[in-house]
């Protein structure tokens, strides 16, 4: 140990704004170096290379999204689960800092803008790719929905909402669970419980499969004998503007889920979280009238 | 000018009484904190950090109050702790771990925060190992990262528990210095069972036993209350409170002499053991009437 005690000029900031900036970049360097994350995108970049090397997309546009969701959502719930809870074991350092805990919630919540953003780079590759090489039905006169003469909006909107924003929903549930749920083992149980969620009403009867954790906007008929699709088409009764915009406010509602754990500002937190849940809810019925 | 002033302190865990209406104030300068296992010592440092709301009584912490949220934020603005024992979050080498505390400290200036990450880090003495994950490093140097975090931004009050625990004894002489340097100007508190580092450090020594103040003075006056109690002889003395064989292949006696006995000057930890040993003695008698 050296002695050099020299002084070094400290300026503490009046509010928390630049702290939290400042904790939000780390947090967002820790998910984008987590090992899980990398795998999932090391795994999702398998068919992405593959697709610019036999010059073809899959006419399946939902084999996509379902890697967005699955290896950036899934993942990163997990991987987000972890960063929250890792600072657990420092808890008592961590808590007589002047940063609180629900700035930390926000922190981690802003990071999850990291799996968002690489879900939209492959949403955006996707779409590039699609305008390269259009996918195609078989036989080819079969309607492929997204790629066709298809409303540039629903198929943005569709792309989003199964893509970027399953991304982003993910890992935001996971701070959530960690927050509210910090024991060993809850991660575990949200993901089965978030594939259940997915899983059990994907299969529903349109507009119902809305409620499913991972609605799927598009119906895909597939050939029964060699596999490629025939056919695919949106979902009939739900409009997708409208279902990005409820699963758009789910996740706002997954923040202030969070932020609640804690105390603070809770007027505003709960205006703000009842009017995520009239929004999801107007945004509901809209998608499905 | 006291900088912290405890008012009839008191802390429970459910029926357990850690703390029992302790009276205490602090001035800048390094005070000792006592105490056998159990004593609630770690109790009353949380309390100090902030970690931790007393049930009764009144603290003062730097002149604000800790119990609301702005008199805590600026009581954490101005703290350097600690703790008895932590944890790090994995992947974390130990310049990024100080970092990340120095973020939640407020340091939001990247540049004049990495110099004063730089300079705690090399004020324990861990530049060498500063690019090493800590998973990587031994406990003293991990005691040591600990260490250089609390030490950021040369806090006016710095609450240390057990700080020279897993330190050899070249880096405890280190440390000595760099506390003693800080307590020219801060007030600091050590929790510690190594009663030499308390006699080379403090100009102060509290004595907790039982969740209350058994001795509050001078180190110098807490050896005084040993004096002509501490003998040397060639066998070991039944009625010593505690006796142990030197080095020199004589009996060290702790308690009350024999006419004969070869007194001897006492040590801090003669007087400790006298302090807490009489206490004992006395609840004793107290529960037999």
């Amino acid at each position: 140990m050296s002695a050099t005690l020299s002084a070094t000029p400290q300026a503490l900031p009046a509010n928390g704004m630049p702290a939290l900036r400042a904790l939000a970049r780390v947090e967002a360097k820790r998910f984008a170096r987590h090992p899980l994350f990398l795998l999932g995108v090391a795994i999702m970049l398998i068919p992405m290379v593959a697709a610019v090397w036999r010059h073809e997309v899959d006419a399946n546009p939902m084999v996509g999204t379902l890697f967005i969701a699955f290896l950036i959502g899934v993942f990163g719930f997990i991987v987000a689960h972890r960063l929250t809870t890792s600072t657990r074991r420092t808890r008592d350092l961590v808590t007589t800092t002047p940063v609180d805990r629900q700035q930390r919630t926000l922190a981690l919540c802003l990071a999850c803008l990291v799996p968002a953003t690489a879900g939209l780079v492959v949403a955006v590759f996707m779409l590039v790719t699609a305008a390269i090489w259009t996918p195609v039905g078989d036989p080819a006169s079969a309607h492929v929905a997204w790629f066709r003469d298809d409303s540039a909006i629903d198929v943005l909107a569709t792309l989003v909402a199964m893509g970027p924003v399953a991304a982003l929903g993910g890992p935001l549930l996971g701070v959530t669970v960690a927050r509210w749920a910090p024991f060993r083992g809850s991660a575990l149980i949200g993901v089965v419980t978030l594939v259940f969620l997915t899983a059990l009403p994907s299969e529903s009867p349109s507009p119902w499969r809305l409620l499913s954790a991972w609605p799927i906007l598009v119906d895909e008929h597939v050939n029964s004998e060699n596999g490629p699709v025939v056919r695919s088409n949106f979902v009939p009764d739900v409009t997708p503007v409208w279902a990005l915009g409820y699963l758009l406010c789910l996740c706002g509602l997954a923040v202030v889920a969070a932020l609640l754990r804690d105390p603070g500002h809770r007027r505003p937190l709960l205006a703000t979280g009842l009017a995520l849940l009239a929004g999801a809810v107007g945004c509901f019925l809209i998608a499905v009238s | 000018m006291n900088t912290v002033t405890l008012n009839g302190l008191g802390k429970s865990y459910g029926r357990t009484a850690a703390l029992c209406g302790v009276d205490l104030a602090l001035a800048p300068g390094i005070t000792g904190l006592l105490g056998p296992n159990g004593a609630g010592k770690t109790t009353m440092l949380r309390v100090l950090a902030t970690a931790l709301a007393a049930d009764t009584g009144s603290v003062r912490i730097l002149g604000e109050d800790p119990t609301t949220t702005e008199g805590r934020v600026a009581v954490r603005r101005r703290l350097g702790y600690v703790p008895q024992e932590t944890g790090f979050p994995r992947g974390f080498t130990a310049f990024a771990f100080v970092d990340y505390l120095a973020i939640l400290k407020q340091w939001t200036d990247l540049p004049t925060r990495h110099q004063e990450v730089r300079r705690v880090i090399d004020l324990v003495g861990l530049t060498d190992v500063a690019p090493k994950r800590v998973s990587s490093l031994s406990g003293g140097q991990r005691r040591r990262v600990v260490l250089a975090q609390a030490m950021l931004g040369h806090p006016d009050l710095l609450i240390l528990d057990e700080p020279t625990a897993g330190l050899d004894p070249a880096q405890r002489g280190r440390l000595r210095d760099v506390l003693g340097r800080a307590g020219e100007t801060s007030t600091v508190v050590i929790s510690t069972h190594q009663t030499e580092d308390v006699a080379a450090l403090c100009e102060r020594v509290v004595v907790l036993d039982g969740g209350r103040v058994l001795f509050d003075g001078t180190v110098t006056d807490m050896v005084g209350q040993a004096a002509g109690r501490v003998w040397m002889a060639a066998e070991r003395d039944p009625v010593a409170q505690h006796a142990w064989r030197t080095g020199s292949g004589r009996f060290r006696h702790v308690g009350d002499p024999p006419r004969s006995a070869e007194i001897i000057e006492p040590a801090l930890e003669d007087a400790y053991l006298l302090l807490v040993g009489d206490a004992a003695r006395d609840t004793e008698l107290e529960a037999a009437s």
